[in-house]
């Protein structure tokens, strides 16, 4: 089951900031700067904690994950936002 | 199996389980889940190899690793601290054995291994906590031990380092879930223990693959218990056995393990002169002037359908590869070119069996003559449940044919009974259309099904969708480690994926057709959406995204499987019946049952 987390980060270093905002796209859609909201299976989210792991510096940097759970439509909905919409992603297929 | 270095990490594995051991080892097939990918977090931490340690010989390896750890040794060497060697590989010629030890405590001629695990150790029983403060002491409960597992991996450790001429006195395993290290003496005990392990991992390996664990608690949570099937597996060997009128007192449902459903995004690409392309880890798809389409996170990439002119950059696929996501390269009618695949763990023994087994004629019959008897099974439900008037005959004129293709005895004469329902089927086919879409359903009548080039709407949505379907399943053979070529019911042709057809025939009355009766009543696709050419009728642009819609739910939907009573999504199924069938190929279930709804 894939579960829906918001995940946000605060990096002291441009060069590590690139680095996650790129890994961070891999695994979900960017709400704001440093803010991701992402739908991802048990095996991806250890992967996206390993790869973070590798790029942080732990002393300095801090990753958060907040589960919001398996609902994906209540997950969206739990975000209320001023100004611009986030992005709206389907799932299923899509044609392009 | 001589010159062969088994690993100690695959001889702790048949520990755990032979099959696992057999698969992983022998066979070279793994899944990943997210109890391994989090070993692998665990492992990178402590992996980083450090200097060579100093050999005992005497004859040191390359001058540089030489100079570094005799300056280690010299601001050591007032201290006691023994030096810690870490990502140590040893092997053994004589065991044929080899190790790569997390870490090793290495203090002049004394080693001690330590082994890090991402889980839990051992406990029997509950920890019990003092329930009041009168009660002087809580019941004394066993401590936390090291499973067997890791026993035998300490002990083949233990031996190897022993045998590179250390003395090892005892062993650690490291438990990370609860940042607990375990002493573990070494002694003859885990050590006779281990070889005894090895011995046994060895006879296994040169024979067949070990039948599944029954009703184990640890198929659950192993990662390849989607390959492995032990209950499915298990349930057909027993049924079998009962039926034969020998015991077998274990009658089973199997447990749901089928991971939960966990797909994401199924991506189709139709617009000609469309690139895509990866940026980092994130999938981009631009237009022809270079605006971006989408960007989709690749960890939500399920699958790639490529149609027509559409780029796909080198770069992608290779990331693509890299994640195990199929793609797909059909012509802009849907018909399938090509497919890439990755080189992912494929098992040599299941293609070998289905060499041989298939050069049977008796055994290849056995397989045409269950996917036929179970796609007219089907045809007949899909009549019956939407067809408005079903003249009373042909429900029992199906059932006839059912009977008579379970009777087959030559391949021609199961194909004979195959073209005759298939040609009672397509004859009430239009039958199935409602009220409102007459003038389709009175153009399929008048063509009947015709492929080359379909004449109509009805025929054009049935090509595509078997098109798909055919993609589909031969992901699904691939996946099981098939070679998708070479089938049984339908002969071999140059570019024609057999098995994948094979695999297929169940699964069309229940997807593609549905999908096209469903598309056209529910006025999802009509005649707009459909363009006359010379080259027969074709979807459109919005026809084709119509289409698509109504095809990922159908894959999407959920269906209760008639024996194992548990509910996969249709794309699922097809795994699973893809897996049945190399199961039956070597032998590990006696017969083989496709799905059939009622």
């Amino acid at each position: 089951m894939r579960r829906c987390y918001l995940v946000c980060y605060d990096v002291r270093n441009d060069k590590r900031l690139r680095r996650i905002h790129k890994l961070m796209k891999a695994y979900g859609e960017p709400w704001q700067y440093s803010v991701f909201y992402c739908t991802l299976k048990a095996i991806d989210r250890v992967r996206l904690e390993n790869a973070a792991r590798e790029i942080l510096n732990l002393k300095e940097d801090q990753l958060l994950i907040v589960d919001l759970g398996s609902n994906e439509e209540a997950a969206r909905e739990a975000a209320t936002t001023l100004g611009p919409a986030p992005p709206q992603q389907e799932g299923g297929v899509v044609v392009i | 199996m001589d010159g062969t270095y088994w690993p100690c990490r695959g001889v702790a594995e048949h520990a755990y389980c032979p099959r696992l051991f057999y698969y992983m080892t022998v066979e070279g097939v793994f899944l990943p889940s997210a109890d391994t990918e989090l070993g692998a977090g665990v492992h990178t931490r402590v992996d980083q190899p450090s200097e060579a340690p100093p050999t005992l010989e005497g004859n040191g390896r390359s001058g540089r690793s030489k100079k570094k750890v005799e300056k280690l040794e010299e601001s050591d060497s007032d201290s006691d601290r023994p030096l810690s060697v870490r990502s140590l590989a040893l092997t053994s010629d004589q065991l044929g054995l080899t190790a790569k030890l997390d870490l090793a405590e290495i203090n002049g001629t004394t080693a001690i291994p330590v082994e890090y695990r991402k889980g839990r150790p051992k406990r029997c029983g509950e920890v019990s906590e003092p329930v009041d403060e009168m009660m002087e002491q809580g019941r004394l409960l066993p401590g936390p031990e090291p499973w067997p597992t890791d026993r035998v991996q300490i002990g083949l450790q233990a031996i190897l380092l022993e045998e590179a001429g250390y003395t090892v006195p005892e062993a650690y395993c490291y438990y990370a879930a609860e940042r607990l290290k375990l002493r573990i003496p070494v002694d003859d005990s885990l050590k006779c223990e281990a070889l005894a392990e090895l011995e046994a991992a060895k006879r296994t390996a040169a024979g067949e693959r070990p039948p599944p664990l029954v009703n184990d608690p640890k198929c659950p949570r192993c990662s390849l218990q989607p390959i492995c099937l032990p209950d499915e597996i298990n349930q057909q060997r027993f049924t079998t056995l009962a039926a034969n009128g020998e015991p077998a007192d274990e009658q089973l449902t199997p447990r749901k393990l089928w991971p939960p459903r966990d797909e994401g995004i199924h991506v189709v690409i139709q617009k000609e002169g469309v690139r895509v392309g990866v940026r980092g880890q994130s999938v981009r798809i631009t237009d022809k002037d270079g605006g971006i389409v989408r960007d989709l996170p690749l960890a939500n990439v399920e699958s790639l359908a490529v149609l027509g002119g559409v780029q796909v950059s080198t770069q992608a696929l290779a990331v693509f590869a890299d994640h195990e996501v199929p793609v797909a390269y059909l012509t802009a009618a849907g018909r399938l070119v090509a497919m890439m695949d990755p080189m992912g763990p494929t098992s040599a023994a299941v293609r070998a069996a289905q060499v041989r087994v298939l050069d049977r004629p008796e055994k290849a019959l056995e397989l045409a003559r269950a996917v036929t008897v179970a796609k007219i099974a089907n045809q007949r439900t899909l009549l019956m449940r939407n067809h408005a008037a079903l003249p009373s005959r042909v429900a029992a004129d199906l059932q006839d044919s059912i009977a008579a293709a379970e009777r087959a005895t030559t391949m021609n004469e199961l194909r004979g009974h195959e073209g005759n329902a298939a040609a009672i089927y397509f004859r009430h086919f239009a039958g199935m259309f409602k009220e409102g879409v007459k003038e389709i359903a009175v153009r399929f009548e008048s063509s009947g099904r015709q492929r080359r080039p379909p004449p109509d709407p009805v025929n054009a949505v049935l090509s595509f969708a078997y098109s798909m379907l055919t993609n589909e399943c031969t992901a699904a053979a691939r996946l099981a480690s098939l070679e998708p070529a070479l089938g049984a019911l339908h002969a071999t042709r140059p570019g024609r994926p057999a098995l994948a057809l094979d695999l297929m025939e169940p699964f069309r009355p229940l997807i593609a057709d549905s999908i096209a009766v469903s598309a056209f009543n529910r006025g999802e696709l009509t005649e707009g959406h459909f363009l006359d050419t010379a080259a027969g009728c074709a979807l459109t642009d919005a026809g084709r995204k119509g289409f698509f819609s109504a095809y990922g739910r159908r894959m999407d939907t959920e269906v209760t499987h008639p024996v194992f009573e548990y509910r996969l999504s249709y794309r699922r199924m097809l795994m699973l019946h893809a897996r049945l069938i190399a199961a039956w190929l070597l032998g590990e279930v006696p017969s083989l049952a496709f799905l059939t709804t009622k």
